[in-house]
């Protein structure tokens, strides 16, 4: 009983949470970064069993849901919104690719870790501008590490990479259009 | 640098401070900035610090329970932390210790709270986890204690405790299993009013503790972690004074600006035995630890 005052600060403290966040960016305005002057158009892309094993192993991380946040932009190219996780929350995050499927572009739209938030800066997120899904991205070699927020560094680039591997076999395979319901 | 209460009175005041800074840190959450994590309450990860990043945690652990009587005993820690480069990391810590012990046979009755000294640590990042694979540091942490933790007697206590610490990530991350290997060596000065008076003598304590922690939603960690602790009279391996396991669950919560971590290890086993195959004489029969963690 005699610890009962400290479970009680304790149940304050955790009470007092208040889902703190650093959103950068909505969905509309990342779009209208990384296509100003496109139109786009939303899918509803979602995966088939086999797609989502497919993805998987191509990009060799997992997929948590079958349903695909992509659009389709006018005269060609495509724009996703996905989700990583970073040490403690989720972080989201667009991707532009282009008529060719080469990234356009990365955008941070929420970001809420304690360390790393240079992952949200021009100079990081550049890195992956040209990136196809021929390219190997890997950590340090391929994209700067931040130290402090490697596991938020590994797993943007991963879902970058992730994306890139929707794009090949849901997107653009022969006999992938099924996929868009 | 002690002061001696009456039973009723110190440990409700004691908590009542420590119940204060917590809801403190609480009110403070809002303007402070950031937070690292420490998912384990007895078991460190392998991550330190970035270069220039600072962090104070509040630690407290309640040590309470023996075979007879009535014992408990409250260890309050500050620590401040410094990473001086992206892989090497510098604390400094400030020690407090409560102790209330009524009617337990073999120790003295008493009811105090004192300074109990300081130490600083330092821990080198060799690989981190959160690129995949092992994640490995090492610990060195010198000090000095001015009271012993079992009894609450009046001592010097110099030590030394070095570590190694192991981390591996599972599951896209979600899962973390983090080991230490550790010992501490001891060499203190009897300053209580016996026969033993200026007597010096040395002990060695060997320590591994290890616990997993899963995130089952964004934030939260909840976990179980081991604990086991034996100790070596003149540093000599072939003679084991005592040990002890404990085992128990942790949870712990973390946001970009501070962390807790609350883990409850009771005692499973111990030797030599007192009480239900549990060593209640060197060690006690359940530790509670809750810590704190605010990056600034």
């Amino acid at each position: 009983m005699r610890l009962s005052p400290l479970f009680t600060a304790a149940t304050a403290l955790v009470a007092s949470t208040s889902g703190y966040a650093t959103d950068y960016l909505s969905v509309e305005q990342a779009q209208q970064v990384l296509f100003p002057e496109g139109t786009l158009a939303a899918t509803d892309l979602r995966l088939s069993p086999d797609q989502v094993k497919a993805v998987s192993k191509k990009s060799g991380v997992k997929l948590r849901a079958a349903a695909v946040r992509v659009w389709a932009v006018a005269g060609g190219g495509w724009f996703f919104v996905d989700e990583v996780l970073g040490k403690h929350e989720f972080i989201t995050y667009a991707v532009g690719l282009d008529a060719a499927g080469a990234v356009r572009g990365v955008e941070i739209l929420s970001y809420r870790e304690a360390y790393g938030g240079q992952i949200t800066t021009p100079k990081w997120r550049a890195q992956f501008a040209g990136k196809t899904s021929a390219s190997a991205l890997r950590l340090d070699e391929d994209i700067a590490n931040i130290t402090g927020a490697t596991l938020s560094c590994r797993h943007v680039m991963e879902g970058v990479k992730r994306v890139l591997a929707i794009y090949e076999i849901a997107l653009i395979a022969p006999g992938a259009a099924p996929a868009l319901r | 640098m002690m002061t001696s209460r009456s039973h009723s009175s110190v440990r409700p005041r004691l908590c009542g401070l420590a119940a204060l800074a917590l809801s403190c840190f609480a009110g403070l959450a809002p303007v402070a900035l950031q937070a690292d994590e420490n998912a384990l309450g007895f078991t460190y990860g392998a991550d330190t610090l970035p270069k220039g990043a600072s962090e104070i945690y509040q630690i407290v652990t309640s040590r309470t329970g023996k075979a007879a009587g009535s014992y408990s005993a409250l260890d309050v820690q500050t620590e401040f932390e410094h990473g001086f480069t992206d892989k090497l990391q510098g604390s400094l810590y400030l020690n407090a210790i409560d102790h209330d012990i009524s009617g337990v046979p073999g120790t003295t009755d008493r009811n105090q709270t004192g300074f109990n000294g300081a130490q600083v640590s330092v821990k080198y990042n060799l690989r981190s986890a959160d690129r995949g694979g092992w994640g490995v540091a090492v610990y060195l942490e010198p000090g000095y204690k001015r009271y012993s933790g079992r009894s609450g007697k009046r001592e010097d206590i110099y030590f030394l405790e070095p570590k190694l610490i192991l981390q591996r990530n599972f599951l896209d991350d979600t899962l973390i299993w983090t080991t230490n290997l550790g010992a501490e060596l001891e060499r203190e000065q009897d300053l209580g009013r016996g026969a033993s008076h200026g007597k010096w003598s040395s002990e060695l304590e060997l320590e591994a503790s290890s616990g997993v922690s899963y995130r089952f939603a964004p934030g939260w960690f909840a976990g179980v972690e081991g604990l086991y602790k034996s100790a070596y009279n003149q540093m000599h391996l072939d003679e084991m004074s005592e040990n002890a396991f404990f085992f128990g669950p942790n949870v712990h919560y973390a946001n970009a600006r501070w962390w807790a971590t609350l883990a409850v290890l009771p005692q499973i086993t111990g030797w030599p035995e007192n009480k239900d195959s549990r060593n209640l004489h060197n060690y006690e029969a359940l530790m509670v630890r809750l810590k704190l963690g605010f990056h600034f």
